[in-house]
């Protein structure tokens, strides 16, 4: 076992992630730590021992990473002042006021400094089944010391080689830690930047030609032993690992397009699957065509809205993907991976036009942003009480729309359908319980294959006799993006 | 183990061997009591930079809000350098551009130590010294080749950039200049934090009422810009004498009431921690070779622990100049402040105490100990002339401000 200990001297951590220079990397990416290595190797005199050990680092697999989780200083933009002219006028030859130190005006610019507050500032990154020489060993603990900064310059850390008794010595640590482990798929919750053979050569030719270095490669995390903390808690047959896309690019979207939306993806992932014909739990159609049966249902896209907020106008910030919880992640790799990730494992721009409606770029999140319906936890819980966000189009026909009990029962019927426990309780409404939602009447209808008449929409707060796990997608619309449920109450979401 | 004092050998060997850090942390209370209201600054929206921490002990986390922001800090820690330096308590290279004998409306000096960019700053370029622009003369020629493993000339004209950071962007090689992370980071958090409500208003001791106008722009005469006269109102382009502000009102003169606001301002804490960290790997990384010659350790080492001890100097002699942060923003310490130096991971930190006082003393050994290995010093402040163009752009500057205040 070999592991490097990160301790963030001021008790915060400033870097910015590399997928969005508004919010900050947490926990730092392996291949942060290794360019920080780097400098200090490319500083001090290149010492020959400390480019070998660089050399056997990068040979080895991505590291575990072990983190507690954080909270984000609020983003501010902060006006620094320039350098390329000492002049006190502004551009429109006004006097700019004197700010600070400075006893004449001088212009500024914005800047913000995204920052992630851990609960406890310390980080491990563990390489549980390499054991590196103890030249190497002796080499990068010598590189380790002299890391002064990761990240932003004020970033201060002290860097060291731990060994396994000290980690786990460090039982509160260890306690409110996440153990982030590498996983085969880059569709993963967490998707960290981690070094190979060769970066600190690229590292090398970049710096000498002045230019930055390039990204690296990409690879997907997952929480260790997630199921095994929370087992006992019941959940639909979709995975709660969703895979989430935000839009990137084009038009602003409502929850009124989105069978349009679900549909243009839909028909993107079929058709970019390279498996042909897309396999039953995607297509959600049998080798002959007819309407798949599988007990575990197949995939399901839904909207990502901005609602429930007071401000909240219901418009889209994205879309998910949930796969039955018996189909491996891996299989979804397995088919889609040229779809959403280039050779270096960015993510790519999903584009899905829609005619004169417009475009939708999409490009899978890194798990990192701040936006509420991006985080997967907004849907998942887990929860006792759930209200819909779109509404439950019913699986069958309602003989009395004003029999609130025969609404009620088709909905519990609905929910043990997708393998939820029996609700204790279900108001059916007309209405939605989320600001910025749309009302039934206002969500496109669905038709009936049959006789073409249109499916009946509801609204519902629905109890369940324990909490339970998302995502909660209910009724014959529930691939589209229809019956979406969210948590009633919102706790704090863990950032 | 506690200490009382740091001595020179001690710093010394913080700085050769592989500590991380010199750390304090202060608790700190509003200069009015417990409880008192306290003034964060606002950024861009009226937002004062809110986050949640995780305090021992509590299981949900704490509001919290930045009292004093890593750049303010080193913006104090510097002024503390300046006034030591103008008091003569301390030894200092300070670079000084004199706006003196320019008949500006207002003479204006300015130091290295207040400039943004600190030497590398546009003012300095834009200045002469000995009847040369800066970068072209023999100091400012010095900075033209400096990195981290040739920080000697910085060390010898302006050693807090070495502390607080410096990015030469606009010398020779522009963007591709050099840079120098800061080794020294010092933050103020209130916990707890509460935002409260302020109110704003005027009372005129005239008792000028709005009906008593409206008012009109006058021309220029001893100094009073309107009149009552519309007549001889200064006319717009229509012919129609033209108002004060939108519509006139003495209050655009600030005449009149205001009427009494209430809005979101300040909050409460249960107390503030200042935290200061002094990287010591960020030291060591600097080398400081001499005349070409090849790198020494031991003048490297002089030279750092000339830096650890300035380092230190300015976080102590800015705590002894309190902690006014702006109105309505002044703390106390609530204790003697102890610095911690931070070993391995698995060892206990080292405690010591010390003055301003004897940070001074402290750095003023460390000094004398440099520069007998040849490190240079600028001891003598360097002066330079702003150069004309710059003396313009001023003048105008303060001629366009100083109108508009007329306008008022």
């Amino acid at each position: 076992m070999f592991a490097l200990g990160v301790h963030y001297l001021n008790g915060w951590a400033m870097a910015t992630h590399p997928a969005d220079r508004e919010i900050p990397e947490w926990p730092p990416h392996p291949d942060r730590v290794f360019m920080a290595l780097a400098a200090a190797y490319f500083e001090a005199d290149e010492d020959d021992a400390e480019r070998d050990a660089l050399t056997w680092l990068e040979g080895q697999p991505p590291p575990q990473v072990i983190a507690t989780p954080e909270h984000r200083r609020q983003t501010v933009t902060a006006f620094v002042p320039v350098n390329d002219s000492s002049s006190p006028l502004n551009k429109r030859k006004e006097p700019i006021m004197p700010a600070g130190a400075l006893l004449i005006g001088r212009a500024r610019q914005p800047r913000s400094f995204p920052m992630a507050i851990p609960h406890q500032p310390v980080v491990f990154m563990v390489w549980k089944n390499s054991s590196p020489p103890l030249r190497h060993l002796s080499a990068l603990d010598q590189m380790a010391s002299k890391v002064a900064s990761l990240g932003h310059s004020a970033s201060l850390v002290q860097m060291w080689v731990a060994g396994e008794s000290e980690i786990m010595e460090r039982k509160g640590f260890l306690k409110k830690a996440l153990i982030l482990e590498p996983v085969g798929d880059p569709i993963s919750r967490f998707r960290l930047r981690v070094f190979g053979p060769g970066r600190l050569q690229h590292l090398r030719e970049r710096f000498n030609a002045n230019l930055r270095p390039t990204s690296p490669l990409w690879h997907g995390y997952a929480i260790a032993h997630e199921e095994e903390v929370q087992p006992s808690i019941p959940g639909s047959h979709f995975n709660p690992d969703l895979i989430v896309f935000r839009q990137s690019a084009g038009r602003r979207f409502g929850l009124t397009s989105t069978p349009l939306l679900a549909e243009a993806l839909r028909a993107t992932l079929m058709s970019h699957c390279s498996q042909q014909p897309p396999p039953e739990w995607l297509s959600g159609h049998r080798p002959d065509g007819r309407r798949s049966e599988r007990d575990g249902g197949h995939l399901a896209i839904f909207p990502l809205p901005h609602i429930g907020r007071p401000h909240a106008d219901g418009h889209l910030l994205g879309l998910a993907l949930a796969i039955p919880r018996d189909i491996p992640r891996k299989d979804l790799f397995a088919c889609l991976s040229g779809l959403f990730f280039d050779e270096i494992g960015w993510p790519k721009q999903i584009r899905l036009t829609l005619g004169r409606l417009g475009e939708c770029v999409l490009e899978m999140d890194e798990g990192q942003t701040p936006r509420a319906a991006l985080r997967p936890a907004t849907w998942l819980g887990p929860a006792r009480l759930w209200a819909t966000a779109t509404p439950i189009a019913l699986d069958r026909h309602i003989k009395s729309r004003q029999s609130v009990r025969e609404l009620e029962e088709i909905i519990k019927v609905s929910c043990r359908r997708i393998g939820l426990p029996e609700p204790q309780a279900v108001v059916p409404a007309p209405v939605p319980i989320f600001t910025g939602a749309l009302s039934s009447r206002e969500m496109p209808r669905i038709r009936r294959k049959t006789d073409g008449g249109h499916v009946y929409h509801t609204h519902a707060v629905i109890t369940f006799p324990c909490e339970v796990q998302g995502p909660l997608l209910i009724g014959s619309g529930r691939y589209r993006g229809y019956g979406l449920c969210r948590p009633l109450l919102q706790p704090e979401v863990q950032e | 183990m506690s200490q009382e004092a740091l001595t020179l050998d001690e710093l010394r060997n913080a700085v050769r061997g592989t500590a991380a850090a010199f750390r304090s942390v202060a608790e700190l209370q509003p200069a009015g009591g417990r409880g008192d209201k306290v003034f964060p600054p606002t950024y861009e929206g009226s937002k004062y930079a809110m986050e949640k921490r995780r305090l021992p002990g509590i299981e949900e986390p704490v509001d919290c809000v930045v009292l004093d922001s890593v750049q303010s800090q080193a913006n104090r820690m510097e002024l503390a350098l300046l006034d030591a330096w103008e008091a003569k308590r301390i030894s200092l290279p300070v670079l000084t551009v004199d706006f003196g004998g320019n008949n500006l409306e207002k003479v204006l000096r300015i130091t290295s130590l207040e400039m943004p960019h600190r030497i590398a700053d546009a003012i300095l370029r834009d200045s002469l010294l000995d009847g040369k622009p800066f970068r072209k003369s023999s100091a400012g020629k010095r900075l033209d080749n400096v990195d981290v493993k040739n920080a000697t000339a910085l060390f010898e004209l302006c050693p807090s950039a070495l502390l607080f950071g410096m990015w030469d962007s606009t010398g020779p090689k522009g963007g591709l200049g050099a840079k120098f992370a800061r080794a020294v980071v010092s933050e103020i958090v209130g916990y707890h934090a509460q935002t409260g409500r302020r109110t704003s208003s005027r009372i005129d001791p005239l008792q000028v009422q709005k009906a008593a106008g409206p008012l009109y722009v006058a021309e220029t005469k001893d100094g009073i810009h309107w009149t009552l006269d519309h007549q001889n109102a200064v006319k717009d382009s229509k012919g129609n004498p033209k108002k004060i502000g939108k519509d006139g009102a003495p209050s655009e003169a600030n005449l009149g009431n205001i009427t009494p606001t209430i809005a979101d301002g300040g909050v409460t804490i249960s107390h503030a921690i200042q935290t200061t960290v002094i990287s010591l790997p960020a030291l060591r990384r600097l080398r400081f070779p001499l005349d070409n010659r090849q790198q020494d350790p031991r003048v490297d080492l002089a030279a750092r622990t000339a830096l650890a001890a300035l380092a230190l100097c300015a976080a102590e002699l800015a705590r002894e100049a309190g902690y006014d942060l702006r109105s309505r923003c002044q703390l106390v310490p609530t204790r003697d402040v102890k610095w911690e130096l931070l070993l391995r991971p698995d060892e206990e930190p080292r405690r010591f105490r010390f003055s301003g006082e004897d940070s001074l003393n402290l750095f003023d050994q460390a000094l004398k100990n440099a520069l007998p290995t040849g490190l240079p010093w600028q001891a003598e402040e360097l002066r330079l002339q702003p150069s004309s163009e710059l003396v313009e752009l001023v003048r105008k500057s303060q001629e366009l401000a100083a109108q508009s205040v007329e306008e008022v």
